[in-house]
This record gives structure tokens, C-alpha cells and sequence, in this order.
């Protein structure tokens, strides 16, 4: 019989797509369940399911999370229903936790080892939540965070193992669960993200940044604390002042939800709420938005210096994307991110508050650029080791144990 | 500094009293948080919680259990904060995990260990949930809600250091992932109190009198529900009271709506539903509802048995059947799990497939014509409780559980 795998994502394919392109492509029968929006992947048949309900108004805050999840484990339950009734029946359902849809699977697909990825687990205190003094959570916040986690521990406690894709990411868990976990980056694509001869790069009014002019680079999907964006604005000033050609670039969506809940009384989102007092330069800070990864690669190779900062929380893609692109990258001292750089090896690691640091690393990459060539060279090294093909045989290798054998 | 123990118990001291009364004898300090409807214990400074609010009208099926369990968490942590304004600062939390309460305690206390105690892992198939589906069919919703009770205590149980269960049945619905963190202490019965003495005659409400030496069928059913077999017993019944013309039969448990097995139908008691299609046949004028009873009337009328009958789904194992087995009753279970701990068929006791009725009275008959039979069987029943449910024994474990966790307890 032929081999097949679930994935389960509600924006699938999400981390997932290679993985489930490659197991297509060796014959493996492969199905998906998301969300109506998911973005799916060409070839793939996908179970979609609708959300049943929305949140009962009026709920317990804390029984908000997992209500949802539940809902949500009820849609995906439905859609495993629907890919059951086409004789579909999955040897291991790969899942991801954050929203409770494989909570049920269970139900429809008893014999499925499952493999449960759940990128983080919810801590109301020692992650990012409580990190940053100058944006305390409220009571209500730090409950309502640890009773997310209970649907999260529930659906590991169905887990035949656990994938994480960072060891960071594994010591959120629980201790219980650690015997299951395997650490897997799904990777990045490192062929095409490599260093490169610096563009010139162009604005949509014609004005041009010329290679060799010092570019800083930030990226920060949703503009947010989270990944350090006060910290890096109020940094700003002085490297303006001191280097006056350097140019800023920072990538990212202004919005209202975030990694951080929702942003502090009185601001409009958390991009206003961290440039609050600062005042920065229209004509030298430019706040790109939210573009595709292939037009970040050419400003990435201009760069001077990226700058990568993190609460306790998720490791991005996007650092090791700066790393794979050979950028000289200036990190917070925090422990997603000491896990991918070592200070003064392939990028520096700076306390995370110390915003007259960060200034005068800057301000040094943007004086001295040849000083950080050893460290860029170390950085794309290191990314190497996050490669798609290391994601790819890690889980082919674990899909393997599980009894999903496959060719090459 | 840390000291001392923290008890958390919708219904404390409940399973914990003992240990609690041993704790407080050896000067170890002693705090609890429970719900402001259990009952008093004075000598423990208690947090007794209320809740601030019952269930969201509308909310979703399937959020019921996981919402009144974090109601119930963060009243709970209200409990421990009081305690800790206090100063109270305990080395090691004991606490059921079955209802949510310690879920957010680390909130208060997250140096404190936690010892939790999950007298039962829900699970929609395999269990009770899918085992006698004659009167609640089985129906998707049920399943499904028995998988999602166990969401706060899955979360709970990720804080526990150690996790104790009564049996090795109840141990084996826990998730496997907890296993390695598991170990199996009954907190135990007096097995001095509780031992077998000579028959005294029983005088019944009506003021009729059981003499010793009357066959005396025995059946202990708390909440008087199928979970515990009614149904099956009050069928077997017809056909051993005809068989046996003398023989009496000693019910004891409140008639009620609800049981742990859910809500009887029709707004019936689980008992009117248990005697539907049988009554008629029944002669009830032997059959006797002694309804809830003292443990020593309890006793005295297990004293007289001729044979008791222990029928349970795959559920927690009763106090009653280690007590019946310590005061040398003939017990005939029900051949399902949690009673495969207790009883070993032929041994100790009979095992009987569950939904066989005519191999139940069979066995009724058997038992009220040849008591003599049953010595041997009686005998070893006696046994069993000195070794697996003993109360000495119970406390002995839990010490020592508590000295590995560092708390100094004196001899």
C-alpha cells in the first residue's frame, strides 16, 4: 500500500511546503486540512474547513483561547471526515499546534502515529511576555497565557513525537514532553539566498541608495517590540548623526495585532508606540512594508549591518535569511537568538535594552565595513547548516521511523 | 523559606485526610485551598474558594469543562495568594488535578513542587464513555467531550513532579507521555477496623430482622447507576430469589439523577430506570433500599453477606469493594479492569463478564446454597486489602514520596 501523510496547518502549507512537496514527489500519498484561506500547494489535494462559530461573547477571558481551539479542532475534524470518505487514510498526521486542529484527529484516523510541531508553547512568565519592563502584561494576560496552553498540552499528549525547530523553541515545553521532541528546522533556501555584489537600490520616486553607501536593515514583520523595533529606533538617532550618509531600511507590516498582543493605551499600533519620542529622518529611514522575500535579498546584500533583535520568543526566518545572505548581523543577547549566533564569531550579541550599544555598533559597520567580512563569511556557514535539504532529511528521516518509508 | 504542604481538594481533606492528620502529628505545616462547599477541618488553615461566575451561556460544547476548570484555577489562585500574603510558602503542592484547581498555582508558587493526584484520564472510546450504551447512546458529542475534559488537566499535569494514582488501571488512562512521572499509591483503607467479625442480626427500617446465617446478597452502588451495574444485578435478581426462597438482598447507595456515568433519562433516577422491565419479577419484599447508610451499618450488613456483588465500567476503582474484600466478603465482580486489580478470578473473589446476567445469578445461587464453598475465596479476599489497600501502607508511600521532595518529615 502506498505510504501516505496528513499535514495539518490551518494556512497550510505554512513550515510544511517542501516537506509535502517532496514526499509527492517519492510517491507518497499526501492530503492537507486548512483553513478556506489557506494558500495550499499545487498538486496537493487539500480539505478545507470553514470556522463553525465564533467566540461566545461574553466567555471566560481565559476560556477564550481554548474555545477557539476547539472550534477549530471541530472544522478540522470535519475535513479529515471529508478526506476519510475518499479512502484517504494517513500512516502519520504531521500537525501543527498552535490552533487546536489536531486536537480530534483522533476521532477519524485512530491508528495515525501523529507528529506535532508546536512551534512554541504559551508561558505566562520567563518568555516574551513578561521580558520587556517597559510593557508589563496584566494579570488577565499572563492567566490567559498559561490557559492557552491547554489545549496545546493536550494535543501533545497525543503525539507519537514532537518536532521543534529550534532547541530554544523545545525548552519552552514542558519538561514531560521532552523525551519526544526532535529539534528540525524546516530550513531556508540557501541556493538562492547567498551573498552577492551590493545593488543599487531604487525607490519608487527615483531617488537611488549607491553600493558602497552604508545601508542598515531591519526586519520586522509586524513592526513590533517583540523583535525589538523600540529598541532599534531609539538607536537610530545617533548612528544618523554621526554616519550622514547612512540609509535605514526597515521591512514590515504596521498592525494592529501582533506577536504582542494589542498595543499600549494610546497608540494606534505598536510601530507608533515604539517611535513614540523618536524622531527619525523620512528622508534616510524608510519603512518599506511588507514585500516579498526575493526583494529584501538584493538591500540584504547592501547591507552594512542587520540588525536582529528578539524577545524570548520564536526564532524568525528572516535572521537566518540575513545570515544566509552573508550580512553582518548585529543580534540581541537573548536565547533564541545565541542559539544561531555566537558574539564576535558570525555576528555580535548585544543586552537587549542597551540602546547606546547597539548606536555604536552601528555606527562602527558603517565606518568600517571590511572589519565585519570575517564574521559574514562565519554567518553564511552557519545558515548553511539551516538548510531546506537538512530540514528536508531530518523529517523524512524521522517520517521514516514512523513508517513512512520513501526513496531517496 | 519553603515549608510545609499544600493540599488542594475541591471537596478537602477527602483522599487527603489521613495524610493531612499525619503531616499535621509530625509538625509539618499544613495549608489547603478548597471550595467554600467542602466541609470544615479545623485544624487547617483553609482557602476556601467561590466562583466568581458559572458557564457562559451558548459557549461552545466543547469549552464547557475546559472553562468551569479555569474558573475554577483562577479562584483557586486567589485561594493561594491570600495564603501567601500570609507568608505561607509551601516546599510541595499535593493537589487533584481532576477539577483544574492547581493548573495556574505556579503563578503563586512556581518553586513549589507539585505532586498531583488524576484520579482518572477521560478518554471517548475505551472506557466508560463507549462501554453500556443502553441507556446514553453513544453519540459523537459524548466522545468528543470525553476527549476535552482532559484539557486543563493535561495542562496540569505538565507541572507535576510526581503524579500518584490509586490503581494500576487508573495509572494506564493517563496519556503515555506522564507515565515515567507515575506511581501508584492507594491511600488505603483501616484494615484494622475493617475486619471480619461475626454476623449480628440487622434489623431493616420496617422492623423486620435479618438473621445471621439468612443467605444475604450485598451490593454497595453509591449513586445507585448502571456505571456500578445496577441494571445487571437487579436482573440477575428474579431468577435467585425464586432459586433461593430465603434469600435477602441489601442495596445500599442514595437514588439519585445523577451519577458519575451522567444523567438518567427522562428526568428519571438512575434506580427507577436500573428497575424498569424487572420490577414485576422482582420480589421486592427481599430486596431491601437501605439508601445512604454509616459506614458501620455499611459494615455490619457486608458482615452478613452470603455474597457481594462489585460491578463497575472501566472506571475508578470504589472504596467500598477494597473495604467488602477487607471484611472477608465473597465478592463477585465484574470482569473489566478496574476490578482485574482487586480480584483475581477464582482467588480472591469471581469475575463475571459484565453484561452476562444469567452467569451472575448462577453464581448468587451458588453462593447463597453453599456458603462453605467461599471460605477459601474469603480468606484471600481478606488478604488483598493488607497488601494493596492499606491505609498504613497508603501513608507510609505518600511520606516517603513527600521526604524524596524534600520535605523533613519526623518519624
Amino acid at each position: 500500500m502506498k505510504p501516505a501523510v496528513l499535514f495539518v496547518h490551518n494556512a497550510f502549507p505554512g513550515q510544511f511546503g517542501d516537506l509535502a512537496a517532496a514526499l509527492a514527489a517519492r510517491g507518497v500519498d499526501v492530503a492537507a486540512i486548512g483553513e478556506g484561506h489557506a494558500p495550499g500547494v499545487p498538486g496537493i489535494k487539500i480539505a478545507r474547513y470553514a470556522i463553525p462559530r465564533s467566540s461566545t461573547p461574553g466567555i471566560f477571558p481565559l476560556a477564550a483561547g481554548p474555545e477557539a481551539d476547539m472550534i477549530r479542532a471541530v472544522g478540522a475534524l470535519d475535513a479529515a471526515r471529508e478526506l476519510k470518505a475518499q479512502g484517504f487514510a494517513p500512516q502519520v498526521i504531521v500537525g501543527h499546534a498552535t490552533w487546536g486542529e489536531t486536537l480530534l484527529l483522533h476521532e477519524a484516523f485512530p491508528d495515525a502515529r501523529q507528529v506535532i510541531y508546536p512551534e512554541f508553547f504559551p508561558r505566562g512568565r520567563g518568555l516574551q511576555l513578561d521580558f520587556d519592563p517597559e510593557f508589563p502584561p496584566s494579570d488577565q494576560q499572563v492567566l490567559s497565557t498559561w490557559a492557552l496552553g491547554a489545549p496545546k498540552a493536550l494535543a501533545l499528549t497525543d503525539a507519537d513525537a514532537i518536532v521543534c525547530p529550534t532547541e530554544f523553541q523545545a525548552s519552552m515545553l514542558p519538561d514531560v514532553f521532552r523525551p519526544r521532541v526532535r529539534i528540525i528546522h524546516e530550513g531556508i533556501d540557501v541556493d538562492a539566498i547567498r551573498p552577492g555584489l551590493a545593488p543599487r537600490l531604487q525607490f519608487g520616486d527615483g531617488r537611488t541608495i549607491e553600493p558602497g553607501q552604508p545601508v542598515i536593515t531591519h526586519i520586522n514583520n509586524h513592526l513590533e517590540p517583540v523583535r525589538g523595533l523600540h529598541i532599534f529606533a531609539r538607536a537610530l538617532p545617533r548612528v544618523l548623526e554621526v554616519v550622514p550618509n547612512a540609509q535605514v531600511m526597515i521591512f514590515g507590516h504596521e498592525r494592529a495585532l501582533s506577536y504582542s498582543g494589542p498595543p499600549p493605551e494610546g497608540a494606534a499600533s505598536w510601530k507608533e508606540a515604539c517611535l513614540r519620542g523618536v524622531d527619525l529622518d523620512p528622508a534616510r529611514v524608510h519603512f518599506i512594508g511588507y514585500v516579498p522575500f526575493g526583494q529584501i535579498l538584493g538591500t540584504l546584500r547592501a547591507s552594512a549591518a542587520h540588525v536582529y533583535y528578539s524577545y524570548p520568543f520564536v526564532l524568525s526566518w528572516s535572521v537566518l535569511q540575513a545570515m544566509a545572505a552573508g550580512c553582518y548581523v548585529i543580534g540581541s543577547d537573548t536565547a533564541p537568538v545565541r542559539e544561531v549566533i555566537e558574539d564576535g564569531v558570525n555576528g555580535r550579541l548585544l543586552p537587549f535594552f542597551d540602546v547606546g550599544a547597539l548606536s555604536q555598533a552601528l555606527i562602527e559597520a558603517c565606518r568600517d565595513p571590511a572589519a565585519s567580512a570575517p564574521m559574514r563569511a562565519a554567518a553564511r556557514e552557519t545558515a548553511e547548516r539551516y538548510s531546506t535539504a537538512n530540514g528536508r532529511a531530518g523529517w523524512l528521516a524521522l517520517l521514516a521511523e514512523l513508517g513512512v518509508k520513501v526513496e531517496g | 523559606m519553603a515549608e510545609g504542604v499544600l493540599f488542594v481538594h475541591t471537596n478537602f481533606p477527602a483522599q487527603f485526610r489521613d495524610l493531612v492528620e499525619s503531616l499535621l502529628a509530625r509538625g509539618v505545616p499544613v495549608r489547603a485551598i478548597s471550595a467554600n462547599t467542602a466541609p470544615v477541618m479545623p485544624q487547617v488553615r483553609t482557602a476556601r474558594y467561590g466562583l466568581s461566575r458559572g458557564t457562559t451561556p451558548g459557549i461552545f460544547v466543547y469549552a464547557v469543562r475546559p472553562e468551569a476548570d479555569l474558573l475554577r484555577a483562577t479562584a483557586a489562585l486567589r485561594g493561594a495568594r491570600s495564603l501567601k500574603a500570609e507568608g505561607f510558602e509551601p516546599q510541595v503542592i499535593v493537589g487533584h488535578s481532576g477539577w483544574g484547581e492547581t493548573a495556574l498555582l505556579k503563578e503563586a508558587w512556581p518553586d513549589a513542587k507539585q505532586v498531583l493526584y488524576p484520579e482518572f484520564f477521560y478518554r471517548g472510546r475505551g472506557l466508560d464513555i463507549d462501554f453500556d450504551n443502553e441507556f446514553i447512546p453513544l453519540t459523537e458529542e459524548g466522545v468528543l467531550l470525553g476527549k476535552t475534559k482532559n484539557s486543563v488537566m493535561s495542562l496540569a499535569l505538565t507541572d507535576a513532579t510526581a503524579i500518584v494514582c490509586p490503581t494500576p488501571f487508573q495509572a494506564s488512562t493517563l496519556p503515555s507521555i506522564f507515565q515515567p512521572r507515575v506511581r501508584v499509591i492507594h491511600e488505603g483503607i483501616d484494615v484494622d477496623a475493617i475486619a471480619p467479625a461475626p454476623a449480628a442480626p440487622f434489623p431493616l427500617d420496617d422492623g423486620r430482622v435479618i438473621a445471621p446465617g439468612t443467605p444475604v446478597i450485598t451490593h454497595i452502588n453509591n449513586q445507585m447507576e448502571p456505571l456500578r451495574g445496577l441494571h445487571i444485578f437487579l436482573r440477575a435478581l428474579p431468577r435467585v430469589l425464586e432459586a433461593v426462597p430465603d434469600a435477602q438482598v441489601l442495596v445500599i447507595g442514595d437514588e439519585k439523577a445523577r451519577g458519575y456515568g451522567g444523567n438518567a433519562p427522562e428526568g428519571k433516577t438512575w434506580k427507577q430506570v436500573c428497575l424498569e422491565g424487572v420490577e414485576d419479577r422482582i420480589d421486592m419484599s427481599r430486596v431491601h433500599f437501605l439508601g445512604r447508610v454509616a459506614h458501620g451499618r455499611m459494615h455490619d450488613a457486608l458482615r452478613l453477606s452470603s455474597a457481594h456483588v462489585y460491578y463497575t465500567y472501566p472506571f475508578v476503582l470504589s472504596w467500598s469493594l477494597a473495604e467488602a474484600m477487607a471484611l472477608g466478603c465473597y465478592v463477585i465482580g465484574s470482569d473489566t479492569p478496574p476490578v482485574r486489580d482487586a480480584i483475581e478470578d477464582g482467588m480472591n473473589g469471581r469475575l463475571l463478564p459484565f453484561f452476562d446476567v444469567d452467569a451472575l445469578s448462577e453464581a448468587l445461587i451458588e453462593a447463597c446454597r453453599n456458603p462453605e464453598a467461599t471460605r477459601p475465596l474469603r480468606a484471600a479476599a481478606r488478604e488483598t486489602p493488607l497488601e494493596r489497600f492499606s491505609r498504613a501502607k497508603g501513608r507510609q508511600a505518600w511520606l516517603d514520596l513527600l521526604r524524596e521532595m524534600d520535605v523533613e518529615i519526623p518519624a
